[in-house]
């Protein structure tokens, strides 16, 4: 195998590969258009009345004095849901469990419990806080340890427990296992509740025509939201219209049905278009990462081999489902690492919460159990004076290796990011860059490292269209959502090279479920792969059509007809393409592309992900012991990235990856006073700067010319925490088992390791 | 203010009826229509509704209009595609959403103002403007290509 690096003078790649994003002078000029900057004349806006307790009992509602404010056009509760033939109606994408507006009981702090719709959004909100609620408190279920107790309160009583999704597997005999490892080590390792923090809100809007529906909103799934507002609006999926202009942000955030369902309710009851906007507060009300405790036990022999592990994960799932099961399975699948372990006894658990409901959020689920492994791999070679780097040399899946479920695991690739993330941090060395242990002033410095494994979604459908338009561009229509992870770009390259056409010619559709077929989902890092396939078929079938007229065309032999550089070639001369655009009218292809999931011949069940998001991460870190303050001062990622189709946008996802990381694992966390944010704004809540950024960051994407396309959206993720925890054990010897790594919780280690 | 608020407004005079104590980004995003001017933390914190007041960066969201009386305001609106700042930040691909980055635009056009840019002074220049997407690295290449002038192909 021949791998290349980023470097433009060595790589060896396709077309255009090198070549900018096909929007950045708009995006880098401010013109870009997201969901926030949509106007729809008309339209009235809405405020929301949410929940200020985490559980309880809806009494009286009163709309009196709100609905005689200035401007108000209507105030509306789940009582007004009923003339609509809405009552009771629950919604979700994966388990239909959330009701539009809260009846009967609330389940979390900010949950709409009523609507109003006025004029103006001020005028909304004022009238929104004039709306009187009583709700008689009732209590909550906060936390893990809440929700799996014996006699808990059921957050959603009927379902049985507040299990609200579980995904396990045994793999192997553990008693035995157990019984034959020389060395046994079980931890617990905690991460709290983050926020997704767009910069663009999440924002909706919605218009209905007699019984048509056309919305805009901030969703990573236009194809799948347009299908539960059909099922719940009793419509016919093509009377519902979604546009998705481009977001500004997305990492999970607006995966998911969210607010649609609301608004477009809203707009039928008020017979006017209605937008909502979240404040920043509500945000973190709407949806956040899961809280996970880790429980990981694992046997390894005196050369560090895994010989087992048994790993029990619990998430709180706030009150509705959102993606939950989805995480569950991420969990699970991801519990062991990306290593051998011939012994697995997995247990992948979300629990039902009354708090806001947790969602997808970039690395689902697989953020917290990395943080588990891959601290506690390097616990275990310490204990037995393994190098860390070697530890994961000896125990990392292999080509041909299988993963901890007994699956085979295709294209094994850890060991080639585990290199070239430690000689990433080699090769920025400067003098004072030695590992200090001990030393006489404050600054201690470490190097850590952890590897990471993400399954993508399968099977997953991605539908695309390419079309020849009269006026002689080609149009890429898909549902890929742009958010800012460079789809578009790679989309219309895709196209650019089948079609063998310069790329300015391509212009990427944003999605509208009227023009554009379905997709399953923009998340799980998946649309590079999955509708980078859909549109190498569509445009391999167009060019095929296109080729096919001329030649009838000209009554010649389809195979004298040539498509290259924009040029049609045949017999009776040549003409750019762009021209027979115009002859034509609109030419167009649709093709799909489903990653079924092949039966694994071992284990006789589908496998559990057609490819493996790979990588890894190193770092060097300073730690302060006088203040706790860790300073990341070199990172080195390296993600196998299979063919890149675009080289800046490949590149700005692995380190956007290693930035995104950084907050979690050292600052970012959602304070709760009774199951309400106590940090809900960007002063209180610090997402990553400039400042947390090392000057040092160099990623390297492994390459193979002609190897299956990778999405790279979640490939480094989550091994940043680890990594740096890794670093801080190996600067200070404090094993720090809780994100995020904040100054107070490193000095209680440090005291707690001198008192040993 | 009785006959509104007069400003300059990306080389324009402009006359605004506008409360005196709305934001200077309430006016010029809602009443000007100057979308690029974003609000994402109205806290003052994030950087994305910066705007140029006299050639000096201030956060838009938390000041009041009253306050750039007779002004001479720059918005990106009033950058040009083929300013210097602005061409770096595209052969770097220093982006990915996009909706933060006209906000890093201004503020290294405001250091620009003040004299020659240094690099390495980025840590502290830009930690007024937040990316979520984590485009700084790519917004270094960006700085290090403008204080070197360096014209080169998309950053490889």
């Amino acid at each position: 195998m021949s791998l290349t690096t980023r470097d433009p003078a060595t790589a060896q790649r396709g077309h255009g590969a090198h070549e900018p994003m096909v929007d950045a002078r708009d995006r880098i000029a401010g013109r870009t258009r997201y969901v926030i900057d949509v106007d729809v004349p008309g339209a009235a806006h809405a405020a929301l009345v949410r929940s200020p307790i985490p559980r309880g009992r809806i009494g009286r509602v009163d709309t009196e004095e709100a609905s005689s404010l200035p401007g108000v056009v209507a105030v509306l509760t789940a009582e007004d849901l009923e003339r609509h033939a809405l009552a009771g109606v629950r919604f979700g994408t994966i388990d239909q469990d959330q009701p539009i507006l809260a009846d009967e009981v609330v389940r979390h702090v900010g949950e709409p419990v009523a609507a109003v719709v006025a004029e103006t959004r001020a005028q909304a909100r004022r009238a929104a806080s004039a709306v009187r609620v009583e709700i008689e408190p009732e209590p909550p279920v906060l936390t893990i340890a809440d929700a799996s107790a014996r006699d808990a309160p059921l957050v959603h009583p009927g379902v049985g427990g507040n299990v609200l999704a579980r995904v396990a597997y045994a793999n192997g005999d553990l008693a035995a296992a157990r019984s034959a490892a020389r060395h046994r080590f079980t931890h617990r390792f905690s991460s709290p509740a983050a926020q997704q923090v767009t910069m663009e809100p999440q924002v909706t809007l919605a218009r209905w025509d007699d019984d048509r529906l056309e919305m805009w909103a901030t969703t990573q799934n236009p194809s799948r939201v347009a299908q539960e507002l059909a099922r719940i609006f009793s419509l016919e999926l093509d009377a519902v219209r979604l546009h998705v202009p481009p977001l500004g942000g997305g990492y999970g955030g607006k995966n998911h049905a969210k607010n649609e369902p609301l608004v477009a309710f809203l707009a039928l009851a008020c017979s006017r278009p209605v937008r909502l906007e979240n404040s920043r507060a509500e945000e973190f009300v709407a949806t956040t990462k899961h809280a996970a405790e880790v429980e990981i036990e694992t046997g390894v022999d005196d050369q560090g081999l895994i010989l087992y592990r048994r790993v029990d994960v619990g998430y709180s799932g706030g009150a509705y489902a959102s993606s939950s099961r989805a995480v569950a399975k991420a969990g699970a699948l991801a519990a062991c690492g990306p290593y051998r372990c011939p012994v697995a006894d997995v247990t992948s658990t979300v629990y039902y919460t009354n708090l806001p409901p947790a969602g997808s959020f970039r690395g689902l689920g697989v953020n917290q159990v990395a943080w588990a492994a891959e601290r506690q791999l390097d616990i275990v070679a310490r204990a037995l004076t393994i190098d860390p780097v070697d530890i994961r040399r000896r125990n990392a899946i292999r080509p041909g290796g299988r993963l901890s479920t007994g699956e085979a695991v295709p294209g094994a690739h850890w060991l080639e990011c585990l290199e070239a993330a430690w000689r990433g941090l080699e090769g920025t060395t400067r003098p004072e860059a030695t590992t200090s242990r001990g030393g006489d002033g404050p600054l201690r410095r470490g190097r850590g490292i952890a590897l990471a494994i993400k399954h993508t979604v399968s099977p997953g459908r991605s539908e695309a269209t390419v079309a020849l338009t009269p006026d002689g561009r080609f149009e890429v229509r898909t549902s890929s959502v742009d958010m800012g992870q460079g789809s578009p770009t790679v989309l219309a390259r895709m196209a650019a090279r089948v079609l063998d056409v310069p790329i300015d010619l391509v212009v990427p559709i944003h999605p509208d479920t009227a023009v554009t077929p379905f997709d399953s989902t923009t998340s799980a890092s998946r649309t590079t792969a999955s509708m980078g396939e859909a549109v190498r078929r569509a445009a391999t079938a167009l060019r095929q059509d296109v080729v096919e007229r001329i030649a009838a065309e000209q009554g010649c032999d389809a195979v004298t007809v040539s498509l290259v550089g924009g040029v049609v070639a045949s017999p009776r001369g040549e003409e750019p393409v762009a021209d027979v655009g115009a002859r034509f009218g609109e030419v167009t292809a649709t093709a799909e592309f489903v990653n079924d999931p092949e039966i694994d011949a071992e284990t006789g069940k589908p496998v559990s992900s057609t490819h493996w998001h790979q990588g890894a991460v190193a770092v060097e870190v300073t730690v302060d012991v006088e203040t706790g303050r860790v300073t990341i001062e070199r990172a080195s990622g390296a993600s196998w990235a299979g063919e890149v189709l675009s080289a800046a946008g490949a590149r700005l996802q692995d380190e956007g990856n290693i930035v995104f990381g950084i907050g979690p694992a050292l600052f970012e966390e959602i304070v709760w006073r009774h199951g309400s944010p106590a940090n809900a704004t960007l002063v209180d809540y610090r997402i990553p700067s400039i400042r947390d950024v090392p000057m040092d960051l160099s990623t390297i994407q492994l390459e193979e010319a002609g190897a299956e396309l990778q999405g790279l959206g979640e490939s480094l993720i989550p091994a940043v925490a680890p990594a740096i925890g890794n670093a801080v054990a190996a600067a200070v010897g404090a094993e720090l088992t809780a994100m995020p790594m904040t100054p107070q919780r490193l000095l209680a280690a440090l005291d707690e390791e001198r008192s040993r | 203010m009785t006959d509104g608020l007069r400003i300059r407004v990306n080389g324009e005079d402009t006359r605004v009826a506008c409360d005196p104590m709305s934001t200077l980004h309430d006016v010029l995003h809602d009443r000007l229509g100057l979308l690029s001017v974003r609000a994402p933390c109205r806290a003052g914190v994030c950087g994305a509704c910066s705007v140029l007041v006299d050639g000096q960066l201030f956060a838009s969201c938390l000041l009041p209009a009253a306050a750039v009386e007779g002004r001479d305001l720059l918005t990106s609106e009033g950058i040009g595609d083929d300013h210097p700042v602005r061409a770096a930040f595209e052969r770097a691909g220093a982006f990915q959403c996009g909706y933060c980055i006209p906000g890093f635009v201004l503020a290294v056009v405001a250091w620009c103002n003040e004299g020659a840019l240094d690099p390495d002074d980025a840590t502290d220049r830009l930690a007024g403007n937040l990316c979520r997407c984590g485009s700084y690295v790519a917004i270094r290449r960006a700085l290090r290509e403008l204080s070197q002038g360096a014209v080169t192909p998309q950053s490889g």
